[in-house]
This record gives structure tokens, C-alpha cells and sequence, in this order.
């Protein structure tokens, strides 16, 4: 079967002489669509950097990755941006709402920044699914972590990525809280057909996921 | 304590954008501050040296004062210095006046004699004179000499019979070659004077400077009593007192100016303080964690206000020094540049020679611009603005609790729970939403640059408004004047009294018929003139006379559109009893009002007239038209010259219209021609139109210069502010930024929205500067019409500043939000979203 | 030609028309005004000299021969008079034409640098909007391709399936079949023989035990059966669950307590939920030494209710953790090997959980044994 998300000998060195280090030593992973894979590692072990390079926010020193076929790194910053706004969804550990904007306006953001109309009933489906369908002009700084981090979680699918990556999207919450949202995170993904990489250390929300890369050093020792 | 001080200056070096221009807000205040009271204290400086250098200093004279008197006052406690002076008589001399007179060596050095050559006379027949006056006799003869010499000497009843001495010349005197005045002092010897004059008809005039001036005496007013008080001691009578009004005057501070001074360096402080209070509260709010940690780790309250002072403090240390440096480099020449500048402004008030001593005064360097009590002002005034703007930071950083700061993420939990927002988003409507999240700040910013563009825009309506043009046609009805210049209360100079002028009028029919035929001359206007005292309001003239000009029946349009008050045609005031009088008399005499009767006793020449009037108007007329507190038709004028019976000559000046289609240089021809008329006597003046022109444009061009390089730093310190808060607004949020571009929103779209916000900057800057500030114009447009500050009456909108101000700020704005997007741009997205994890 | 396209037409024609109308009316008005400063020239000339009032008019109409007359003597002769090139352009009106065009020409320009504006704007929006359409399309197909691949994948399990359970039939079978061809070819004793028969027995037990496994675990697999979903109450489920494993549990001395919780109702197969929570119950009973006990404990959150099972077990090493609900997969510890089982219970937690959008996941319990979350959605 076609792979979604494959990088190919990707390397990504920081610092140099006895400062070296390997982020990410000649990686090779590939992801089905539809997969829900969990990426573990101790924390320095490379797994963000990697998420990084997935999502094209960092450049690689060398290698590739491709997405849907496509290496996208040979695009241009811009078009880059707007490739990764359409295929892409992004969840972070510290949830980086828009503290000015009201929770509907926090998940339709990429929408409008990529000047599309927004689609009521299916962001509204969301919501509902988030359980937020009662706090939509709430801010950002009146909410729960967990409820940021529901939010941050629509807001990763209304823009219907193909693929939702999560830097350790429950680093910040309490076990019960974190249990609840990787479950809606997988729920929501399936639903919607989506592949879903996600960062964790925590062992046992890994074995949520349909598969595990175990990273160390910036290699992948199983997967 | 170490610790602390140790902590913040980490924290200089950690916040080395913020510092830099929070010190370089700091460099400028400090500069402006020093400039301003620099050259205040300069100017002041620099007219008290010249004063002393040109007027005699002396602080009054008594004369008539006996040989007896003379000792008792120089004993006497108040008084400094004492020089005694005793005029003898006077030289025949048909066309000049030569006066014979001793002065002691006090009274030569309080009046300023010197010599050019030779010595003073000391004895026997020695004398010394401007060496100009041996030319007015056909002499030649040097030092050492002698020339014999017709005199009168003073008796009792006036002067006596011509006599003639021989005398030694001994030295010559400083004086102006080729004086026009032709008077020519004549210096004798102390033994000579004795010998001529016996003892008990000695009257001396006594010259003395009073001591304690300027400390426990301080203004005219308080040294006019003292010398009158004094003179009254030793029987001085007030006539006999002369206080030297223009030492005196030239000498005196004028409250105003300090109080503007005072004024502009309060300005100067509150920009000061609203742009570095501005810099610490914008680029504090990040900073929260790091005190909060701080506490965390045991520092008191106390402690974390010092050390957020301190930082402040040691960025002022440095830039304070900087900023006095600079300015204690270009104090000197900015002082002199000025001085040079105002050297070209000529009026008819204004002492030529004064403005050269100056001049050369500060060329030389003899005046101390640079004084330690300025530099002392500067410190303390720089540090309590620093310390104001501190205030609200320092308290700030010392209430966040460690727990709070921990979870600070940017801005405390709101008040605000819930925003109504919109269904769809895009890119206007997110900085919309973070433009109104920052109110505060965003408030705070326009506030600060909008202060700074309010005062642009008032300065520059003033010098808008204070169209040289307009001015000078205010001040200057046609194109050239003749007038008879006519003073009074001269003792000296009795002839320029204008009841006897009026009896040797040199603006005579025949005159002013020679001016019509001087080729261009176009139009010649006669205005009339009375001069003398309001009968029972003020008999002595203390206040205001009671001058009247008198109007041709040409002037009866401009005499009626005046009337701001009551109303009476110029056939009315032909009446004789109705006046017109200036608006200026009800400020003068509140007693004076519409259809008041006001008495005048008016001499006409060797008689006088009084006549009882009714106002049947106030008007308000600018004093091209006339200077004068009463305006008559000159028929009514005329009347009560004849009512005297006296044959008179009211004439006061001409006004000239010249052709307007004359060129330049036909135009110079015909006033050379004009002014070669005006010299055929020593009583005529002439003025032309572009005289006042020039000073008017002179005037407002250095008043432009200064207002508008003042702004200008002051616009200065106001960028450093917009310049904070940009780089603020992106650093802080380079966490939020990066962000929002890792779900969607590419590197144009960032600086779109950079774009927007700096335009939003831009408008509000725009909106409070052109806004208010046209208003605030306005507003002072019309207190300095109602004032007569600089002559202001038409108001004119500053359309060129206007639009400058916005150009440049929408530039610099540009520029700005260019290099802040493109420093933000160079560093790596990953990093935008590392930061602070 | 569509209707877009139609209109730019139609609004690019339009303007061009009002443009050379308005500039023609400016020229008439030009010409006219032309006109009368000559009829006034005319007029004021032949005022002045009737007698060349033919001539005159020859000069003003063109038509009498003074192609030869000398502009630069004409000019100089106005200019005598004051009257230059700058008088002539203000006095005849001429520049209020000039300056009309020239407004005209400026909205011309804007008007038509508008319109391209806009129009490269709607452009823009269209390639936008197509690239977005296609990248929809993509995904769709990407969709349906993933169906399709489900479908193989599905076959190739079941395909898999077959073979791990024929291989799973093998050794009992194989055992049975030695058991029988040892009985029949080899003199037993009657003790021996009741051994055999014994262990005879087991194997069919073992085989029964595994088919009824397997037969499960294809029904759920192959989507023979549906899970049906309907609200009910969890503890009814939790009871059927604890029911099945209570004898064995009571045999071993293995106390289960359950902490008290609220009635939930929350939408679920209670039959094939109570066999899920029954298969860890039952691992738990099994592994566990004799006298410990098996904690239940219910919370409620705020989209899901949570099931924790936990025990005093041997526990799961880290290393198999992520294993163990993978099919047929057996622990690698002895105690493990050395027991019953197929290696399909936690297998058909798994998948009866997440068919109905939950969760299974184990962590290590307080006394060194497991414990199981598991997570239901309410709705």
C-alpha cells in the first residue's frame, strides 16, 4: 500500500564538534494512511525534531520526506506553508491557542488563513464531539488545559488535514485528562479517516496507538 | 544587596534591545532637557553680558545734588559705587552740541567712557573729547596741544555769556565717528571744574549702582523705590530722579520666558516619562516569569523593585553622561547659530549694536554657556523621569506572585471571559483580535506618539499661521512710510516732544507734494496725529495717553468694518464729540466702556485743548492702520488744532503706495528716491513694507527652526517608543507567531499582518496627531489671535506639515515593520517555537 | 464563452465608450469654444477696420494665401504685449479642456488598472480554489483507496486468520492422534489406559476451549456480528463480567472488590462488553497467586467512562506491553506458558473496546501486578 508519510535517510544534525548533536541519524520510517502511530523516546532522543521535519517546520540537513508521494522540501518556504496548512494538522504539548481569539474562532483560524469558507456543520460536529459545543465564545484563558487542548484538537481536524501530528499533546494534563483527550484524539481520527502521528513518552498511551516507533539517539530501534 | 545589583546588571545585558532604546530615549531626554535650559540660560546669559558691555550700568541718578549730599550718599549703606558728574556748560558750536563736563573717575567707568588715546584730564586745563569734534570746529591738532575753545556756562537763570580758554588736550574719546545726533561730550579736569564753579552752586548728578541687586532687590519696580526712598532721605525731589530704565529693563527677567522654559522641560519630562515608563511596561510584561522565578528563590518585594530599578539606573548611568556629552558639544554653536540668525532681524526697537556685542561676545567665548547648576537640573531631572517611568514597571514586577508568574502566559486572566468574534476568520480579523487584546499597550503607544504629533501640529499651526506676510501687512499698510518720529518725556531731547514738532512739522504740503512726484509713487495717504493725557483717568500718562490719529475720509470703510463694539459711521464721528477708541483702552482702564465719556487734555503746541468725547465705538484695528487708542476722522482732528488757534501741522506720517507693476529694482530706485526725501530732516523716519517682511520671516524662520528641531527630538524619543512596541509586539508573540504559521499561516501572510498592525499604529497616530492636534491648533490659534501673540489673525491649516508629519510617520512605520519582519524572518520557525519550552 | 467572461467584455466596451465619449464632448466643446473666441476676434477685428473684413475673415477660415506669414514675427508681436504662450493657454479656456482630458485619461488608467486588478484577483481566487478542489479530490480518492485497501487487508486477515488457527488446531490434534494410535498399537495397562483416556479427554476440552475462542474471534473478525449498541447500564455489564469468573475466582480464594459507583448508562453491547471485561477478569484470576485480590473501579469523565481492573499478578514486563493484545501472542514468562490459554482474550478486549470507540491499555498496578484501563465512550 502507498505510503502517507515516509522520510527517507533523513538526518538532522545540531551543533557541532563535542556539542554534536544527532536529532535525527539517518531515519527511515513509513506511515499508512489511516495509521495511528505513536513515536516514543526519552525526552532529547529526537522525537520532536522528527515531528518537526514530518510537519516541514525545520529543514533537514539531508534526506527526504515525502508526503502523499511529494518530497516537501523542494517546495518554496511559501508554498510549503500552504502545502502544511492543507495537509497537515498540528497539536503541541503547551495547546498555543490564540489568547484572543474566542474558541470558535481558534478552530476555524486556519481555515480563514487559508481564505476558505468555513464549513459549519462539519466544524460544528466537531465541537460537539469536543464536548465544547457550549463554550464557543469562550477565550482561550478562561478554559481548562483540557478543554485547551480539545480545542487545539478541533482545531487540528477542521481544516480536514490528511495527517494530525501531536508533539506530546498531553504532556501538560493530569493522567485522567490525558486519557480522555488521546481517546477523542483517536476517535476523531478515525472518524474522519485521518493518519495521526503522535509524541509521547508515556508507554501506555503509546499502546493506544496501532503502532509504536521506539526512537533513541535519533534512530529508530523498533517499529 | 550585591546580589541585587549583580541580578540587574544581568539583566542589562540580557535585555539589550530594550535597553538600547530605552537608553537612547533616555540620551535624547536628557538632551533636550539640557539643550532647552541651555539655551535659555545662554540667551539670558549672554543679554545681560551684552547689556553690561553696551548700556551704562549705572542703576539710577539723582541730579541737582549739592557737594554736601554727594559725600552723605556715597557713605550711605545701599549704595555700591557712586560716581558724580557736574556739566559746566556748553561750546559754541552752530550745528552740534558740545557739552563741557567733569566726571569723577567712578561716573567715567558707570558710564562707560573710554578712551582711544591719551589719557583723562586730571589737572589744570587738560581735556578730552571724541577727537570727531575737532572736524566740527575745522581743527587739527594732536594730543598734547592746545586749542582755545567758546563756551557758555550754566548760571542760575540758564546760560551765560560766551567765554573762550585755552585747553591742553590730554586724550581723546571713544566715540561713534560721524554720529548723526552730532553731540559731543568735552571732559575737564576736577581742579578746573572747582575753579570755575564756586562750591554752594555746585550741583552734581550722581550716578549709583545699589547693592544687593538681583538678590534681596529684584525687579524694576522694587529698585525704583529704593532709589526713590534713598532720594527722599537726602531731599532728592522725584524729578530730580532718574532711574535708568533701559539698564534696568535690559537686565530683567521676564517671568514669561522662565515660565515657558519651566513649561517646555515639563513637556520634555512628561514625553520622557510616557516613552520610557511605555518601554519598561511594554517589554516588562514578558519579562513576569523571570521576577517571578526570582521570587520563587526567596527575593523580597523590595528586593525585585531594586533590581527593576536598578536595571533602569544603569542604563541611565550611561546614557546621561551621553546625552550631557553631546549636549555640552553642541550647546555652543547651536547658541551662537541662533544668535546669528536673530543678527538679521532689524527692527526699530531692536539696538543693532546690542546684538553685535552679543554676537561678538559669544564668538569670543566671554559668556559661560556651559554652567554647573544646568548640568545639575539635567541629572536630577533625567533621573526623576526615570524613576517615574520605573514606578509602575518596578510595582508591576514586585506584586506578581511566584505561582501567577509560573503560569504567566503573556496576560493575566482577563476580565474578559467571552469575545462574540465572527463565524469566519482571516487574517485582518486575527490582528483585528490581538491589536484589541493589547489595548493597553496599543493605547498606550498612540498615546505617547499622538502627544508628540499633537504638539507638532500646534507648533506648526502657530508658525502656519504666522504668515510673515500677513503679519507684516498687520503691521504695515502700504508699501513705504515717511512719518515723524516724535517721542516724549526726553529732557534731553525736548525738540522731539510732538507739540513742538507739530510747530516745525517737516511733513509739510509742500514735502508731500514732493513725494507724489517721485516717479512709481502711486498713492500718498496723510494721517493726522494728537497726542496727550486722559484728564481724569490717568492725567499723567502713567498707564496710556491719550493719542489720537486722525483718518482721511479714504479711511472711513477700514474705520467702520473695525467696530467689534457699538457702531458709528465715519460721517457720525465727523461730529466731533463721538470717538472711536481701541479696544486695547478697555484692557488698560476697565472703566472705559461703550459710551463712556472720556475727558482729554490735548496740547497743541504752545496751548492746550480739552475736549470731552463719547465713545460711540470700540474697535478692534491692526496697527498698520494706527498704533493709536483713538481714531477721529482728521477733519475733527483738525478742528481742535484750530480750536487752539495755534497754526499747527498734525501731519504724522505718509503712507506710500508704490506701483505694484515696478520692478525690483525700479521699485529700489523709488525707494532710494523716497528715502533721500526723508533725509532732508532729522525728524523724518522711514520704513518700507519689505523691512518688516524680512524680520517677519527671519523671525519665523528661526522660530520654525527651533519649534521644528525640537519636535523633531522630541519625535525622536517618541519612534524609540513605536520602535519598543513593534519589536515588543512581534518578540514576545515570536512563540504565538510561530505557532499560527505551524497551523497555516505562511511567512506573507506574517508580514501582512505585521503590516497591518504597524498600519494600525500608523492610523491611530495619525488620527490622535492630526485630529487633536488640528484641534488643539486651533484652539491655540485662537488664544494667540485673542493674545496678539505674534500677530496671529487668520487662521491657516498647516497643510504641508500636516501631510509631512503623515508621510513620515507612515515611512518610519514602513521601515520599521520592514526590519522587525525582516530580523524575525532570519531566525528559524523551529526556533519561533522552541522559545520558552 | 461563459458569462464571467461576457460581462468583463461588456464592462471593458462600456468604458471604452464613455471614454470616447467623454473625451469627443471635450473635443466638440474645445472646437466650439474655438469657435466663438474667433467669431469674437472677428468681430472685434472688423470693428476695428471694417474695410478688411473679407480679409479677416480669409485669415480665420484658411483660405487666403498667407501660408508664408511668418509665426516667430506674430509672436513676437503678441509678446510685445504682454501676451504669451501661458496667456493664450489660460485665456481661451483651453487648459479647463486640457486638464478635463487629462482627468479623463487618470480615471481611464485607474478604471482600467481596477479591472485588471480585480480580474487578476478573481483569477488568483480560481486557481485557489481549483487547487483546493483537487487536493479534495485527492483525498477522496485517497479515501476510497483506503477502503479498498481495508478490504484486502481484511481478506489477507482472514486469510491469516485461517492459517493461525489451523496452526493453533494442530497440537491438539496432533496430540489426540498420537494418543489414539498409541492405544491402538501398543498393550496398555488399565491404569495406563485410563491415563490415556484422560488426557484424551483434555485435549478434546483444549480443542472445545479454542474453537469457541476462535469461533468468537471470527465472528468479530470477518464482521459476521454486529455489536449491538444500545443504552444500558454498565453495571449490569460489569456484573455479567464478574459472574463468569466468580466461581473460579472463589476456588483460588481471590477476593474481587469493586469500589461503588454511580448508575451509568451509557450506549453498549452488553454481551460482548461483558466478555471483554470478563477475559481480563479472567487473566487476572488465573495469574494471580492464591488470597490476593482484584480491584474494580469505575470513574466517570467527561465524554468517557473508564474501567480499571487491577490485580496482584506477576504483572507485564514493559518489554510486552505493547504485545499483549496483539492475537495469539502468549507471555514470555514461564508461569504464562505454563498455563491454559490461547492468546486470543485480551485480543477480543481490544477489538470489542475500539469497535465501540474505546480504549484498552495496561499499566503496571501498586503491588506489582496490572492494571487495565479501559475507557467507553458515554454517548
Amino acid at each position: 500500500m502507498k505510503a502517507i508519510l515516509e522520510t527517507k535517510n533523513l538526518v538532522k544534525y545540531y551543533g557541532t564538534g563535542e556539542n554534536l548533536v544527532k536529532a535525527i541519524d539517518h531515519t527511515d520510517i513509513r506511515i499508512e494512511p489511516g495509521e495511528f502511530v505513536a513515536v516514543v523516546g526519552r525526552s532529547g532522543s529526537g522525537k520532536s525534531t522528527l515531528l518537526h521535519m514530518l510537519g516541514g517546520l525545520d529543514r533537514p540537513d539531508s534526506g527526504k520526506v515525502l508526503i502523499e508521494g511529494r518530497d516537501i522540501f523542494r517546495l518554496k518556504d511559501e508554498r510549503l506553508a500552504v502545502f502544511r496548512r492543507r495537509k497537515i494538522g498540528f497539536i503541541f504539548q503547551s495547546y498555543n491557542l490564540v489568547p484572543s481569539l474566542n474558541v470558535w474562532e481558534n478552530i476555524v483560524l486556519p481555515i480563514g488563513l487559508d481564505g476558505r469558507k468555513v464549513d459549519q456543520e462539519y466544524v460544528m460536529d466537531i465541537i460537539r464531539r469536543i464536548g465544547m459545543e457550549d463554550r464557543l465564545h469562550a477565550l482561550p484563558n478562561t478554559l481548562s488545559g483540557g478543554q485547551q487542548q480539545r480545542v487545539a484538537i478541533a482545531r487540528a481536524l477542521a481544516s480536514r488535514p490528511a495527517i494530525i501530528l501531536a508533539d506530546e499533546p498531553t504532556g501538560n494534563l493530569d493522567s485522567r485528562t490525558e486519557i480522555e483527550v488521546v481517546n477523542l484524539l483517536k476517535n476523531c481520527v478515525t472518524e474522519y479517516g485521518q493518519t495521526l502521528v503522535m509524541i509521547t513518552h508515556d508507554e501506555s498511551i503509546a499502546q493506544m496507538a496501532d503502532r509504536m516507533i521506539v526512537i533513541e539517539d535519533g534512530k529508530v530501534v523498533r517499529a | 544587596m550585591k546580589t541585587v545589583t549583580k541580578t540587574a546588571l544581568a539583566n542589562v545585558r540580557q535585555n539589550k534591545v530594550r535597553n538600547l532604546i530605552s537608553g537612547t530615549a533616555i540620551i535624547l531626554t536628557t538632551l533636550l532637557v539640557f539643550m532647552v535650559l541651555t539655551v535659555g540660560n545662554a540667551s539670558v546669559a549672554v543679554r545681560f553680558a551684552g547689556v553690561n558691555a553696551y548700556y551704562p550700568p549705572y542703576h539710577a541718578m539723582f541730579r541737582q545734588v549739592s557737594e554736601e549730599n554727594v559725600q552723605k550718599l556715597s557713605s550711605h549703606n545701599d549704595i555700591e559705587k557712586l560716581g558724580r558728574r557736574i556739566d559746566l556748560g556748553e561750546g559754541v558750536e552752530d550745528d552740534s552740541t558740545v557739552l563741557l563736563m567733569y566726571m569723577d573717575d567712578t561716573a567715567l567707568e558707570l558710564n562707560r567712557v573710554e578712551l582711544s588715546e591719551g589719557t583723562f584730564p586730571k589737572s589744570g586745563n587738560e581735556i578730552a573729547f571724541p577727537e570727531a569734534m575737532l572736524g566740527e570746529y575745522g581743527l587739527t591738532a594732536g594730543i598734547g596741544d592746545e586749542i582755545a575753545l567758546p563756551f557758555q556756562l550754566y548760571e542760575e537763570d540758564g546760560l551765560g555769556y560766551q567765554k573762550e580758554d585755552t585747553f591742553r588736550i590730554c586724550g581723546f574719546l571713544e566715540g561713534e565717528n560721524g554720529s548723526e545726533q552730532k553731540s559731543y561730550p568735552v571732559l575737564v579736569s576736577e581742579e578746573y571744574m572747582e575753579q570755575t564753579i564756586p562750591e554752594e552752586s555746585r550741583e552734581y548728578r550722581v550716578m549709583f549702582r545699589l547693592k544687593d541687586v538681583g538678590k534681596n532687590i529684584e525687579t524694576t519696580d522694587a529698585i525704583e523705590e529704593e532709589v526713590k526712598g534713598i532720594g527722599a532721605d537726602f531731599g532728592v525731589q522725584e524729578d530730580n530722579v532718574v532711574i535708568n530704565t533701559e539698564y534696568l529693563l535690559a537686565n530683567y527677567i521676564d517671568p514669561t520666558a522662565l515660565f515657558g522654559i519651566v513649561c517646555i522641560v515639563l513637556v520634555v519630562v512628561m514625553a520622557g516619562v510616557l516613552t520610557i515608563y511605555s518601554i519598561y511596561y511594554v517589554s516588562m510584561v514578558p519579562k513576569i516569569q523571570e521576577y517571578g522565578k526570582l521570587k520563587a528563590m526567596g527575593a523580597t518585594k523590595r528586593q525585585i523593585r531594586q533590581i527593576v530599578f536598578r536595571e533602569g539606573l544603569l542604563v541611565t548611568a550611561i546614557a546621561l553622561p551621553l546625552g550631557l556629552l553631546v549636549g555640552s558639544l553642541i550647546a555652543g554653536p547651536v547658541t551662537e547659530w541662533i544668535y546669528r540668525l536673530g543678527g538679521n532681524i532689524k527692527t526699530e526697537y531692536t539696538e543693532e549694536n546690542l546684538n553685535t556685542i552679543c554676537m561678538q561676545l559669544l564668538e569670543n567665548g566671554e559668556v559661560q554657556i556651559l554652567t554647573w547648576w544646568i548640568y545639575l537640573v539635567t541629572i536630577l531631572t533625567v533621573v526623576v523621569t526615570v524613576y517615574l517611568s520605573l514606578v509602575k514597571p518596578m510595582r508591576m514586577a514586585a506584586k506578581i506572585s511566584p505561582v501567577e508568574a509560573m503560569r504567566y502566559q503573556g496576560e493575566r486572566p482577563g476580565k474578559k471571559q467571552q469575545r462574540k468574534g465572527f463565524q469566519e476568520m482571516s487574517l485582518g480579523r486575527l490582528t483585528r483580535a490581538g491589536l484589541a487584546r493589547n489595548k493597553r499597550r496599543s493605547a498606550l503607544t498612540i498615546l505617547t506618539l499622538g502627544t508628540v504629533g499633537i504638539l507638532f501640529m500646534v507648533v506648526a499651526t502657530v508658525i502656519s499661521c504666522a504668515a510673515p506676510k500677513e503679519i507684516a501687512r498687520q503691521e504695515f499698510e502700504e508699501d513705504y512710510k515717511i512719518y515723524v518720529d516724535s517721542w516724549s518725556g526726553d529732557k534731553m531731547n525736548p525738540d522731539r516732544e510732538w507739540e513742538n514738532l507739530m510747530q516745525n512739522n517737516p511733513l509739510t504740503e509742500e514735502f508731500i507734494s514732493g513725494i507724489r512726484e517721485v516717479p512709481g509713487v502711486e498713492k500718498v495717504e496723510i494721517k493726522t496725529y494728537l497726542s496727550g493725557a486722559l484728564t481724569e483717568i490717568d492725567p499723567e500718562s502713567d498707564i496710556a495717553g491719550a493719542s489720537i490719529q486722525g483718518l482721511g475720509e479714504d479711511y472711513a470703510k477700514e474705520m467702520e468694518d473695525c467696530q467689534i463694539e457699538g457702531h458709528a459711521t465715519y460721517e457720525e464721528l465727523k461730529s466731533g464729540d463721538q470717538i472711536l477708541m481701541s479696544q486695547n483702552m478697555m484692557r488698560w482702564f476697565p472703566e472705559l466702556h461703550l459710551g463712556s465719556r472720556v475727558k482729554m487734555t490735548l496740547p497743541v503746541g504752545n496751548k492746550t485743548v480739552e475736549r470731552t468725547f463719547q465713545v460711540a465705538a470700540i474697535g478692534d484695528y491692526p496697527s498698520a492702520i494706527s498704533w493709536a487708542n483713538f481714531l477721529l476722522p482728521s477733519s475733527v482732528v483738525e478742528e481742535i488744532a484750530a480750536e487752539a488757534g495755534e497754526s499747527v501741522n498734525l501731519n504724522d506720517a505718509c503712507e506710500i503706495r508704490v506701483d505694484s507693476s515696478l520692478s525690483g529694482s525700479e521699485r529700489e530706485e523709488t525707494y532710494a528716491a523716497l528715502a533721500g526725501l526723508a533725509k532732508t530732516s532729522e525728524y523724518l523716519e522711514t520704513d518700507s513694507f519689505e523691512q518688516h517682511l524680512g524680520n517677519w520671516e527671519t523671525t519665523m524662520m528661526i522660530f520654525g527652526v527651533i519649534g521644528y528641531a525640537f519636535l523633531i527630538i522630541l519625535g525622536a524619543i517618541g519612534i524609540m517608543n513605536l520602535i519598543n512596541t513593534m519589536i515588543n509586539s512581534i518578540y514576545t508573540r515570536r512563540r504565538e507567531l510561530g505557532m499560527i504559521q505551524a497551523i497555516g499561516m505562511s511567512e506573507k501572510q506574517l508580514v501582512r499582518m505585521m503590516q497591518l498592525e504597524g498600519l494600525f499604529y500608523t492610523a491611530g497616530t495619525l488620527l490622535v496627531s492630526l485630529g487633536l492636534g488640528s484641534l488643539a491648533g486651533y484652539g491655540v490659534f485662537l488664544y494667540a489671535k485673542a493674545d496678539g501673540m505674534l500677530n496671529i489673525t487668520v487662521y491657516h491649516y498647516p497643510v504641508v506639515p500636516a501631510v509631512a508629519l503623515a508621510v513620515t510617520v507612515a515611512v518610519i512605520q514602513l521601515l520599521l515593520t520592514y526590519a522587525v519582519a525582516r530580523s524575525f524572518r532570519r531566525m528559524s520557525l523551529i526556533d519561533r517555537i522552541r522559545y520558552a519550552d | 464563452m461563459d458569462s464571467g467572461k461576457l460581462r468583463r467584455v461588456a464592462l471593458a466596451a462600456g468604458l471604452l465608450f464613455c471614454f470616447v465619449a467623454v473625451t469627443g464632448c471635450l473635443f466638440l466643446r474645445a472646437s466650439q469654444a474655438r469657435f466663438e473666441e474667433e467669431a469674437k476676434i472677428m468681430a472685434k477685428l472688423t470693428e476695428t477696420d471694417p474695410a478688411g473684413e473679407a480679409e479677416f475673415a480669409g485669415i480665420i477660415t484658411g483660405k487666403s494665401n498667407e501660408e508664408g506669414a511668418d509665426t516667430g514675427d506674430g509672436k513676437k508681436l503678441l509678446e510685445k504685449y504682454g501676451y504669451t504662450f501661458e496667456d493664450s493657454m489660460r485665456g481661451n479656456g483651453l487648459w479647463i479642456y486640457a486638464g478635463g482630458l487629462g482627468v479623463v485619461l487618470a480615471a481611464g488608467f485607474l478604471a482600467a488598472g481596477a479591472a485588471g486588478w480585480y480580474c487578476f484577483r478573481e483569477k488568483k481566487k480560481e486557481k485557489d480554489r481549483a487547487e483546493y478542489l483537487k487536493g479534495r479530490l485527492l483525498e477522496t480518492q485517497n479515501r476510497s483507496e483506503k477502503m479498498e485497501d481495508r478490504l484486502r487487508k481484511e481478506e489477507q486477515e482472514t486469510k491469516a486468520l485461517i492459517t493461525d488457527i489451523s496452526h493453533q488446531l494442530k497440537t491438539p490434534i496432533a496430540s489426540l492422534k498420537m494418543s489414539y494410535e498409541i492405544e491402538d498399537s501398543t498393550e496398555l495397562s488399565e491404569e495406563e489406559r485410563a491415563e490415556f483416556i484422560r488426557k484424551e479427554r483434555e485435549d478434546v476440552s483444549r480443542m472445545e476451549n479454542l474453537l469457541q475462542a476462535f469461533v468468537q474471534m471470527t465472528r468479530l473478525e470477518t464482521g459476521m456480528i454486529r455489536l449491538q449498541q444500545e443504552k444500558r447500564s454498565l453495571k449490569e455489564t460489569l456484573k455479567q463480567a464478574v459472574g463468569s469468573i466468580y466461581m473460579k475466582a472463589l476456588k483460588k480464594g481471590i477476593r474481587i472488590e469493586t469500589e461503588e459507583f454511580p448508575e451509568l448508562v451509557i450506549r453498549h453491547d452488553p454481551k460482548w462488553t461483558a466478555e471483554a471485561f470478563g477475559n481480563v477478569l479472567d487473566n487476572a484470576v488465573k495469574y494471580a497467586p492464591a488470597g490476593s485480590w482484584v480491584r474494580i473501579q469505575v470513574s466517570e469523565m467527561v465524554s468517557f467512562v473508564m474501567v480499571e481492573i487491577e490485580d496482584e499478578g506477576p504483572g507485564i514486563p514493559e518489554k510486552e506491553r505493547g504485545k499483549i493484545f496483539q492475537r495469539f501472542y502468549r507471555g514470555e514468562q514461564k508461569n504464562v506458558q505454563e498455563t491454559e490459554g490461547a492468546g486470543v482474550g485480551l485480543y477480543l478486549t481490544r477489538q470489542i473496546l475500539e469497535r465501540q470507540k474505546g480504549t484498552v491499555f495496561v499499566k503496571p498496578g501498586r503491588n506489582g501486578g496490572s492494571k487495565f484501563v479501559m475507557t467507553l465512550p458515554k454517548e
